[in-house]
Formats: C-alpha cells, sequence, structure tokens
C-alpha cells in the first residue's frame, strides 16, 4: 500500500497522488464507469434544441448537433443566422423545461429593473381570458399558477419559472398575445425578479415576430446598454431584423 | 520550413504576431463558437452529471443549465486551464443546488433510457458492463455529494488532487479525508449490495 502523503498540502503532479492507493478490486469496478458511454442522439439534440431556445445558438439546433455540422458561434450566428422562425417551427420535439428545479439556477441572478412596462398589444388577437400555452402534452393548456405578488422582496425564481417559461412556450407557438401576456404578468408580480432579462428578452422577440420594429428596435437599444453582455442579443438582434421585414 | 500551425493562416495574409509569448498553448478553444464547445463536453457534463447521482430523469434539465452556466460565464474562465474541471465545478453546483430541493432528493435511479448503446459487439459483455456501472452508481449513491465529488474527479476522471481543490474550492486536506472516506463508504456499499445478493458480484473473474 502507498503511504499516505507525508504533507498534506503539497500539491502532487498528474492524478497519481501520494495518497493510498484504491483497492484494486474497487479499482477494476470504476474501470467499467470510466468507459461508460455518453448520452444518447436523442438527449443530446434535445438538450442542444433548449439551449438554442433559450441563447439561440443556431448550431445547436435539433438533428444539427453533430460534431461535423455545428458552426454556430453566438457572434459569427449573428442577426442573419438566427431567425425566430426557426425557434418556432424547430423546436417541437422539446419537452417543457424543467420548471421549478431549473429555476434554482437563477437565483444566482442579479435582481434588476425591468426595461419598460410590457404592454400587450391591443391589435393582436387577444381572444380568451386564458391563455392557451401550446405545450407538448406535459403542460395543462392553461396559465401557470402564479403567486400572489411579491413586489419589494426578492423574488423566487422558482415562482417566476413558470410564467417567463410559458411566455417562452407561447412565443414557440407562436402565440404572440400570449407570451406578451405573460410577460405583462410577470412584471406586474416580479417587477425585479431574477427572470426580468429573460422576460424583456422574451418581449423583444415577441415584438419582433409580430413585425413591430419600432418597439422593438427601441426596446433591443435599452435591452443592449443594461444587458450588454447578454447571450440573448444575437436572438434580439434577429428578432429585430426580422421584424423589419415585409 | 512552415509550421503547421502557419498552414492553418492565409498564404496572402500576413499575420501578426506578437514579440513575446503570450502564455503557455494549453488547448485552442475557441470560446465564442458555442455549438463545439457543447458538442466536445457534453458526453462530460452528462456522465458528471450522472455520477453526481442526478437521475436519468432529470439529467437534462440539469444539463441544459450547466451549459447555460457555462456559456453566461466564460468570459470569466481562465483560458489557461483545462475546461473540464471547470464544467465539472459548474456541474457539482447545479447538481447541489437541485438536490437542496426536497422534492429532488436522489432516488437510485432504476434504469437510463437515455444512455447510448455500447457499440461493443458482444452483448453479455455490454450487459455485465452495464451492470457494473449500476453497481457504481449504487455504490456512489452511498456518499455524500462532496465525498461523490472527490471520488468522481480523482478516482474516475484521474485529476489531481490540487487541481479538485480548485475546482470545488476546498482546503486540500479536507478533499484528502472525503476522498478516503468516500472510498471506504463507497467499498463497503459494494459489498453490501453484492452480499446481500441485490447485484452480482463485481469481482472479476
Amino acid at each position: 500500500m502507498s503511504p499516505r502523503p507525508p504533507q498534506l498540502g503539497v500539491p502532487p503532479t498528474g492524478s497519481t497522488d501520494s495518497i493510498d492507493s484504491i483497492d484494486p478490486e474497487l479499482d477494476a469496478l470504476l474501470d467499467s464507469e470510466r468507459h461508460a458511454p455518453g448520452a444518447s442522439p436523442a438527449a443530446r439534440q434535445r438538450v442542444a434544441a433548449r439551449l438554442s431556445l433559450t441563447v439561440g445558438v443556431i448550431g445547436l439546433a435539433a438533428g444539427q448537433a453533430s460534431a461535423g455540422q455545428v458552426s454556430g458561434s453566438l457572434p459569427a450566428a449573428g442577426a442573419k443566422v438566427f431567425a425566430w422562425k426557426w425557434l418556432a417551427a424547430g423546436l417541437t420535439s422539446v419537452a417543457v423545461l424543467g420548471g421549478i428545479a431549473s429555476g434554482v439556477w437563477w437565483s444566482h441572478r442579479s435582481q434588476l429593473a425591468p426595461l419598460a412596462p410590457v404592454v400587450v398589444p391591443a391589435a393582436l388577437p387577444v381572444a380568451e381570458p386564458a391563455p392557451q400555452l401550446v405545450a407538448p402534452a406535459v403542460e395543462p393548456a392553461v396559465e401557470p399558477p402564479v403567486p400572489k405578488p411579491a413586489a419589494h422582496r426578492r423574488a423566487n425564481p422558482s415562482s417566476e419559472y413558470p410564467l417567463v417559461e410559458g411566455a417562452r412556450s407561447a412565443l414557440q407557438h407562436n402565440d404572440i398575445a400570449g407570451a406578451l401576456r405573460l410577460c405583462a404578468r410577470h412584471q406586474d408580480l416580479f417587477p425585479h425578479g431574477s427572470l426580468v432579462e429573460e422576460r424583456d428578452s422574451i418581449v423583444i422577440l415577441a415584438l419582433g415576430a409580430a413585425h413591430r420594429a419600432d418597439e422593438a428596435a427601441s426596446r433591443a437599444a435599452r435591452f443592449r446598454n443594461r444587458y450588454p453582455g447578454s447571450l440573448f442579443l444575437p436572438a434580439i438582434e434577429a428578432a429585430v431584423e426580422n421584424a423589419r421585414e415585409p | 520550413m512552415r509550421s503547421a500551425g502557419s498552414a492553418l493562416s492565409a498564404d496572402t495574409e500576413p499575420v501578426s504576431r506578437p514579440a513575446e509569448p503570450i502564455g503557455p498553448v494549453v488547448a485552442i478553444v475557441d470560446f465564442d463558437d458555442l455549438a463545439a464547445l457543447y458538442e466536445q463536453h457534453f458526453d462530460y457534463v452528462w456522465r458528471s452529471l450522472r455520477r453526481l447521482g442526478v437521475a436519468p430523469r432529470d439529467q437534462e434539465d440539469l444539463a441544459h443549465e450547466v451549459f447555460l452556466s457555462f456559456f453566461r460565464t466564460r468570459a470569466g474562465f481562465d483560458r489557461s486551464r483545462p475546461l473540464k474541471p471547470w464544467l465539472f465545478g459548474i456541474a457539482f453546483r447545479v447538481a447541489s443546488d437541485f438536490r437542496r430541493l426536497a422534492r429532488n432528493r436522489l432516488e437510485i435511479p432504476d434504469g437510463d433510457d437515455t444512455e447510448s448503446v455500447d457499440q461493443a459487439p458482444d452483448a453479455e459483455a455490454q450487459a455485465v458492463a452495464a451492470e457494473r456501472r449500476r453497481l457504481v452508481m449504487a455504490g456512489l449513491d452511498a456518499l455524500s455529494l462532496d465525498q461523490r465529488a472527490v471520488v468522481v474527479l480523482h478516482d474516475l476522471d484521474g485529476y489531481s488532487m490540487p487541481e479538485i481543490a480548485e475546482v470545488l474550492e476546498a482546503p486540500l486536506n479536507t478533499l484528502y479525508s472525503r476522498l478516503r472516506l468516500g472510498r471506504a463508504e463507497f467499498g463497503k456499499a459494494v459489498r453490501k449490495l453484492t452480499d446481500a445478493g441485490k447485484q452480482p458480484s463485481w469481482r472479476a473473474k
């Protein structure tokens, strides 16, 4: 058996630390895990599609995620590459995001004020009082449950998450009015929430999808100033450009 | 004689080079090519999450979280360092946060239908290997997440303890303790499982 490290804290080199060797039988057992296969292509593509939806990395599109085909860096992707229409059409296989659990990650996000009030467009079709969040199987076709307003206390990302994710899902399914309505509701309930950046980006994408170019552009400019390093920026730029197209 | 690297640059465009070396060349990683980063490291993140005890049904959610975090914070990464340990650190924190929620308490997975099929030709060997991997996971389930992370990084991924100390931001002495205790717990759990007949013998024939 190898001796225990004479001086703990002295950095050994490589992975052959001077600590007790592991039982050879256990080591052999662990060896099977060392050669474990990776994720299935389907799982890999599902996560890629979700990331594409979130950050607008076109190269991560479902079905394009093989090593030889990926090419879309965010800066390179730019406005031309990203298209919200692609998102709406191409991500039908994406399951509803992990909901509350995923919201935990956002707990570390900074608390930022919203860009501006979200105004649900009157011109857009707003027929039903409860928007149909066309979501694949898992999610009921009603608005996600939301807590009571939490104006000045720290927002719980888990509570915010269904609204923002619902808005994202609505936009994904071309329900622009529904997306904006959920964003407005999020703004009412969580004016300084953890997902403000996400909400504001969705609003701009929705305005772009509705070809409300001026509003999208002005909001995009404010968004750019507020979040200069945002990963949503390429998608937003593309949405603004898309809004100008007839 | 041209170097291999110079062949990558356009012949007609002179490339200005810094007068002094800018640092050790560890790897050529384009940190703006998110798609390539995803492709290169997805399997590692996927396996790491599973090794940290994330149930198969939650693996996609958390892999998404890991890459989202990675993409957002990559600007702060010291590019002279290897990327995988950093990714593991993100996975560890994501798994740790996830685990704190009571509703997400870890369960022993009842199967992993998201794992790709091993390409080995021998079906029986595949089955044995899969069984052994399940036993490894069951054994790791006996460890605390902190112990588990050290055992995984050291005994599965092969990282040195100082490297692990950087990833997990913990003192070396603490990590040595976790490794020793973790190994002991792991061995005890594996033996208990096999002795109880819940798992076939893992000892090499």
